[in-house]
């Protein structure tokens, strides 16, 4: 399910990393369409697959997703 | 394994395939010649049970035995198809499974007005006006909803795919959404069922159906909607 406060970098470090969707895809065990949404923010992943995720890059999970600054923090 | 061995691995599997379903072609063309060749004799005489079995269990038997044949015939090596592999396919095996989803109001929607209105002969004149051919159609009409309900059919590989993060997020969804469509027909059975009792019980299987399909569309257009890139 789409999530408004994630914000989702993974298109931009799998492209740096010189990888495909279904290579990327291949690396982590999962289908090349469950990138695709993640990419999106259609699909939110699992912790674990964020992992996953960030292992098969070489970076932190943080490098791949961050949240949006709650409006209602802002003063 | 390289990628060209998994190009030569699939390669083999996609002729195989082609050789199955050619073979599956000529399995239902014996079935349909037997069920044929069954009936000749009936022609013209008074309808009984036993021909009409007899016709069922010769074409039931050739069915069986062509498709147990072909599938062993054409089946493929043990562990040719790896995890990888079938990732690789995936984009193939969900738009296929989509199609099928698709299809599902047509297939089951037929096969719920047949069992609505065998319902409806029953309550109306008992178990006993049914006969061998409308017994076997309620009974497959019944029958047709535990592969659905199990998750039979689903082949050890293709599984990996079904059971997959994404895909069982649109099963979620999919349910839930069917869930709520039949909470949304039970008042109305409710209503029928005061009204006039034997519509209730006439009218459950329709909604038996509405509880497939909408679910099957649901994943259907969820896979569908993935599909598109940003």
């Amino acid at each position: 399910m789409p999530d408004g406060r994630l914000v989702v970098h993974l298109k931009a470090a799998r492209t740096e990393a010189g990888l495909t969707q279904a290579e990327l895809a291949l690396q982590v065990g999962v289908t090349r369409k469950t990138i695709n949404t993640v990419e999106n923010g259609v699909f939110v992943p699992s912790t674990i697959l964020a992992l996953g995720l960030a292992r098969a890059l070489g970076v932190t999970v943080e490098a791949l997703f961050s949240l949006a600054p709650d409006p209602s923090s802002e003063p | 394994m390289s990628d060209a061995d998994e190009e030569r691995i699939f390669a083999d599997l996609r002729r195989r395939a082609k050789r199955r379903e050619l073979l599956m072609l000529l399995v239902a063309g014996a079935m349909a010649a037997t069920a044929l060749g069954l009936s000749l004799p009936m022609i013209g005489r008074p309808l009984r049970w036993q021909p009409i079995a007899l016709m069922f269990g010769g074409e039931a038997l050739v069915g069986a035995v062509g498709m147990t044949a072909a599938w062993w015939v054409t089946r493929f090596p043990p562990g040719a198809l790896t995890a990888r592999m079938t990732l690789r396919q995936s984009d193939r095996v969900q738009r296929l499974m989509s199609r099928l989803y698709l299809f599902f109001p047509l297939l089951i929607g037929g096969i719920a007005i047949d069992w609505a209105l065998l319902v409806h002969r029953v309550l109306r004149e008992g178990w006993r006006v049914l006969d061998v051919t409308e017994g076997l159609v309620f009974a497959f009409c019944a029958l047709a909803y535990v592969p659905y309900l199990t998750g039979w059919g689903v082949a050890r590989m293709t599984r990996l795919i079904y059971d997959e993060e994404l895909f069982r997020s649109f099963r979620t969804r999919g349910y839930i959404a069917g869930f709520w469509s039949v909470m949304a027909g039970l008042p109305l059975i409710l209503a029928l069922g005061l009204a006039r009792p034997a519509w209730a019980v006439e009218a459950l299987p329709l909604l038996i159906a509405v509880g497939v399909c909408v679910p099957a569309v649901t994943i259907a257009l969820l896979n569908r909607r993935a599909e598109r890139d940003a």
